[in-house]
This record gives structure tokens, sequence and C-alpha cells, in this order.
């Protein structure tokens, strides 16, 4: 392998670990807040959390499927760094796949493995019920969530997330956060979904005891715990190129304004995720159907006619 | 220093809080604990360093707490706080027990590697939902296969026996829901509630106790005072189990706020953070909140033969909204209509919560459950300090 792929794989991974640690820390000095106790203090807390779980015991339930169990733990933050590799975090991607868009959507659907085989690995009825909840809740975001990307891969005619982000810097075209507003809060939501984050966080839910998490101890939480923040991340990584220009901005070079859009984009999930309560997918489900899904085909509709009219 | 003592001084603790019939005092002191000292509760045994036992029941608590204790991965460390003056000494020396790393080896030399637990623990399985699995085949982890029975569609699934209770976050003291589940929708539900200590005093009831003692001697914003706090206290609870931590925190800080008021009240009106009221504010006019919850858990009026105690009729929201108008009395006094004052006691409506559980239970999802057993919110400690001394008035 040569050294330049090497140094940018190491480079984008440690960029994403850095705004992934953030991403704990800002929501841990919310939670502070909220309690009453210094939110500083609390900014060091994901890292003595890492430092707890690490020499924790691994807790096992009788007739759990630990093998099962094991690949979902791992697996989680395994599917956010292989859907990284496709963003630009910073100047490059580490490999700009010519079907990056549907690459990222791939990694991303890992995810669905991931929660479930946890869940259901720990053979507890917690964990069954988190597992099965996250199911429930893929199905409700995953339709909108492809309408949304290939909604964007359609405005620049392209699938690979470099020409995506390259065709919204183009003198006379503006980010495609103005042509497909639809498109941009439904991929919000997905990230959401998919990093089961804020009101879509039942999956381990506290009113079933962790829910996925449930049986989850020492490093086994540890990875979800981290696979969960990683995809968040990769998650408002994502939405940059698609939507908010890539590195298009003045002044600052374009490694540093994907780094600053991602990490406000990032910003604002923790905070929704703190202000908003939960949804129960039984009631998200409908409007996911009714309004989102059609409202996603719509969108994706009118950029076609825009691209097709020479709009775009 | 080896690492492991490092790193084991760097963690915060994870406290698994279960509380005995009788001592909502010691929880509130407890839970106030752990919050200034900015802990987080564990959810589940499995991610718990710390058992906090507040107080100590009969002998069903016991075997709870025990077998809670055995699923506590290593290390683990365990305190039993008799009194809320105690809990800050307790959770000190639990937190030094907790970094002693020789004591810590010490304790886990005797402990058998992966025991077979009983697998009846509150909160855990008793059984399992499966595969259709031949009956030669090996079961797993030596469990029984789980039963099926007719659902309401006349098919035959699957029946997975839950118990919630008592050892569960945000869950009334005491109570014990037993369910049989299809699905995640209960096709039954049968209610216990655990007993006090059979050589210990009589129970007696924190909230009641309170309210009845401020109706006696303070002028009229006492009694709104105390029952602000148990407003909070139960909405701190639904909020949590509605899914919405950041803003159960806040109103978990606003009853200690409002219990402090309550002890000392000259100093109560600078006790208060002012962004309490905007959170409140935001908790009574959540559409996403009221939108997820609506029309769960009805309860009219007559449903009772001797009728439903006025603060338990409605849906989930109405009774939630009941709470938010509670404390909104004592934050806002000049902007909340006038209204009248509901005096029900609180063994009353937690009776009349009992009778009517299991009929509002079956038929519902899990998730619905959770929520219409934390809309009633029981106050079991009221109910059975009511029948020890059924002449006393429970305010």
């Amino acid at each position: 392998m040569d050294s330049a792929l090497l140094w940018s794989i190491i480079g984008g991974f440690v960029v994403l670990g850095v705004l992934a640690y953030a991403a704990a820390a800002l929501s841990a000095a919310m939670s502070a807040r909220e309690s009453g106790t210094s939110a500083v203090a609390a900014l060091t807390l994901p890292g003595q959390e890492t430092a707890r779980l690490l020499i924790r015991q691994r807790s096992v339930t009788p007739g759990a499927d630990t093998l099962l169990a094991r690949i979902g733990t791992g697996l989680l933050p395994l599917a956010a760094l292989m859907s990284v590799l496709v963003i630009p975090l910073g100047q490059h991607a580490i490999s700009d796949l010519s079907v990056g868009v549907v690459w990222f959507n791939a990694m991303e659907v890992l995810a669905w493995a991931a929660v479930w085989m946890v869940g259901w690995g720990s053979n507890s009825s917690w964990g069954l019920v988190g597992a099965n909840r996250f199911l429930a809740q893929g199905l409700a975001y995953e339709l909108p969530h492809m309408f949304a990307l290939i909604t964007a891969a359609v405005g620049a005619g392209s699938l690979r997330v470099s020409d995506i982000a390259a065709v919204q810097g183009l003198p006379g075209h503006l980010w495609f956060v103005v042509y497909m507003p639809a498109a941009f809060l439904v991929f919000l939501l997905s990230a959401l979904g998919f990093a089961f984050w804020g009101p879509f966080d039942q999956p381990i839910g506290r009113e079933i005891a962790g829910g996925a998490a449930a049986e989850l101890s020492g490093i086994d939480r540890l990875l979800l715990l981290a696979g969960r923040y990683l995809l968040l991340t990769a998650g408002a990584a994502m939405s940059v190129p698609l939507f908010l220009g890539g590195g298009a901005g003045p002044l600052l070079p374009a490694g540093a304004w994907i780094l600053l859009k991602t990490a406000a984009v990032l910003a604002v999930l923790v905070w929704i995720g703190h202000r908003v309560p939960a949804v129960r997918m039984e009631r998200f489900t409908e409007v996911s159907w009714l309004v989102l899904l059609p409202l996603t085909i719509l969108q994706a509709l009118a950029v076609s006619i825009f691209v097709l009219v020479g709009w775009m | 220093m080896d690492l492991t003592a490092r790193l084991l001084a760097l963690g915060v603790p994870h406290p698994f809080v279960i509380t005995a019939p009788g001592f909502t005092a010691v929880r509130l002191a407890v839970e106030q604990q752990i919050r200034e000292r900015g802990w987080s509760e564990a959810l589940s045994p499995a991610d718990a360093d710390m058992l906090v036992l507040c107080g100590s029941g009969g002998k069903e608590f016991g075997a709870v707490a025990g077998r809670v204790w055995e699923q506590l991965p290593a290390p683990r460390t365990r305190t039993l706080v008799p009194d809320p003056d105690a809990a800050s000494a307790c959770l000190d020396a639990a937190v030094a027990a907790l970094r002693d790393l020789e004591g810590l080896r010490r304790l886990e030399v005797d402990r058998p590697d992966a025991a077979p637990m009983d697998m009846d623990m509150a909160g855990s399985d008793s059984d399992k939902t499966g595969m259709d699995m031949d009956m030669d085949m090996e079961l797993p982890g030596g469990l029984p296969m789980a039963d099926r029975g007719a659902d309401r569609d006349g098919l035959k699934l699957d029946q997975l026996h839950l118990v919630l209770g008592p050892a569960l976050s945000d869950w009334p003291s005491g109570l014990v829901v037993r369910l049989v589940l299809q699905g995640d929708v209960a096709q039954r539900a049968g209610i216990s509630v655990l007993d006090g200590a059979a050589d210990g005093p009589p129970i007696s009831s924190f909230w009641a106790d309170l309210i009845g003692e401020a109706a006696q001697s303070e002028p009229i914003e006492h009694v709104e005072l105390v029952n602000a706090a148990a407003a909070a206290d139960s909405l701190q609870r639904f909020l949590n189990v509605a899914g919405w931590p950041s803003a159960a925190r806040i109103v978990r800080r606003l009853r200690d706020e409002l219990l402090a008021g309550a002890a000392h009240p000259a100093a109560r009106s600078r006790a208060i953070d002012p962004r309490s009221r905007r959170w409140l504010r935001a908790v009574g006019r959540s559409r996403v909140l009221r939108w997820s919850v609506a029309g769960l858990g009805q309860l009219g009026p007559g449903q009772l033969d001797d009728g439903v105690p006025l603060t338990l009729v409605g849906d989930v929201t109405a009774r939630v909204l009941r709470w938010v108008d509670d404390i909104a009395v004592v934050l806002d006094p000049v902007s909340t209509d006038a209204r009248e004052a509901v005096v029900t006691s609180r063994a009353a409506s937690a009776r009349a919560a009992l009778t009517v559980l299991p009929h509002l239970l079956v038929g519902q999802e899990l998730a619905a459950v959770r929520l219409i057993v934390a809309s009633l919110d029981p106050d079991i400690e009221a109910l059975q300090a009511h029948a020890a001394a059924p002449r006393k008035s429970d305010g």
C-alpha cells in the first residue's frame, strides 16, 4: 500500500474520531447543564467513560448468542468507518468511488444488521424489543432517505460524492439545499434515525432498560456507543458534499469549510437530540410513509425537471 | 500504580438504584446526590458498577436485590442507604470501594464464572420468544422454550413472560407488573406490590405525610409547593419513560429545588433556576410529546364502581398536563389560571390506579404499557401506609 493512501486513511479516521468525540462531549456538557452541574467538567466524560468500559468485565446472559452479538457490536463502528471512505473530510475523500452515494447507503444499512444482531444475540427481552424497534425504525426512515440521496445525485448527474460537491461550487449554481430543502431535511432526519440518536433513540430507550444495549458491558458497550457517535458524525459529514456545497466558501481553504460545516451540522443534530422528545415508531411510520415518502418523491421529480429544463 | 488502577480512578460510577417500599425520602436524597456528583444512573445491571439499595424491604425485595447483584459485571460494589442523611456518606464509601483494586479483586475471587442465573430477575426474561425448534435440539442456556397461546386474531403465537419492576429505572417503587406478551403486545397483565420488612417499622408515605404536614401548619402556598414537588417527581419519571431525558433532568433538578424550598420557605424564591420555567412551558406545549402519547390509557370518570379520582381522569396527556399545571402554580402564580383545587388522597388514587391498570394494559404494546403506568404513577407507599393505619387521614 502506498504511504499517501495510508496517511489519508489515518487522517480521515482521526478527523472522524475527533468529531465524534466532540459530539459526545457536547452531549455530555448539555446533560450536565440540564442537571445543574459544571458543563466544562463534563467535556472529559466521554473519555472517562471509555476508561471505565475498557476495564469492565463483559456481561453474558444465559443462552446468549455471544458470537452474533459481538459481530454486531463490532460491525457498528466498522460501518461508520467504511461509510466515511467516500466522504471528503478535509481536501479529498479517502477513496472517491464512482458509486460513492450507493456505497454510503450500503454501509449505513449495515447498522440495521448490527443493532439487530446485538439485541437478538444478547438473549434478553429488552434486547429483543430494542432490536426489533430498530428494524421498524429502519423501515420508516430508509425509503425517504434513499430518495433524498438519489435526489442529490440526480441534481449533479453523478453518483460520485466529489462530483456532487463540485457541481455546487460552479459559477451560477447554488447549494443543493436551496433546490432541494425537503431532501436535506429528510436526510438529517434519517441521519438521526440510523445513528439512533435523539428523537429516534427508542431502540436503546430508557424505558426498555437500554434496549439493544441492555446486556452490554465493557468493550462491547464501548463499541456500540462509539459506533453510534461515529455514525452520527458520518451522517453529518455526508450532508456537506450532498447539500451544503462541499468545500465551497470564501477566504478559508476548502478543507476548513468542510470541517466547519460538518461540525455545525453535527452540533445541530446533537442539539435536536436534547430538545425533542422521542418519537414512537408506531406513530412515526405513518408520517414517514404518508408524508415524507411522497414528499421526497415529489422533490426528486422537481429536481429532475430542473435538470431537464436546464435550471441547474 | 498499574494501568488498571489508573483507569479505575478515571471512571465515573454508574449506580443502579433500587428503592424499597417506604423509602422514598432515601431515593430522593440518593438521586440528588447522583445528580450533583455528575454521575449517570445505569439503566440495567449490565451497565452498573454500583448497586444502591434505598432502604431494606421484605424477603422479596432482598431476593430481587440479590439477583440484580449477581448480574453486575466486575468491578462492582454495593451499598445500602438506610436513611436520607446517610446518602452522601454511603456513596462516598461506595466510590472508595470502587477505586480499591485489591478489595475489588478479593471480592471477585469466590465469584463463580458464568454461573447459571435465576432468570426470573425483575426486568429480565423468564422465558424467550424464539425460533421454532425441534425439541431434541439443545436449548439455549438450558432455558425452557416459549409456550404458545392464541392471540387476539386466533393465531398461535409464542408467549413472552416479562416482569416489570421492582428493579427497573423510572418505575413506581414497589410495583410489580407481570406481562404475557405476544410480539410486543400485552395479552395479560398481573399486578402485585412488594411488602415492607416484616420486622421493620410500619411503612410511612413520604409525600402523603409531607402534604399532610404542610396542610396543617403553613399558609396555603406551602401545600402548593409540596404538591408541586410531588408532581415534579412523577413528571421527571414520565419524561424519562417518554424518551425525553433532557427535560427529565431539568424537572428532577426542579423537584430538588422545590423540596429545598419547602424545607426552608425563606430561601424559596431564589432557589429556582429561571430556565426551569422555560423548560416547563416547553414540556407543556410540546406538540411532538402530545402527538406521541395522546389517546393512550383513556380513563372515563365512571369507569370504576366508586368513581375514578379526578386526578386520573383522561388520557396520558391529560394526566401529564395536570402535573405541569401543579408545578406552574408555584413557578408562575400570575400567569396560571385560577383552578379548582382538586384534592384526592394519594392512597385513593393509587388504589384506583392499581384497580384499572390490568384492563388498561391489555392490548397495549410495551412502550404504551410503560407510558400508561408512568402517567398513573401509583404511590404504593401511600397505599400501604393507609392500609397499615386505616383511621389516619393521609392528606
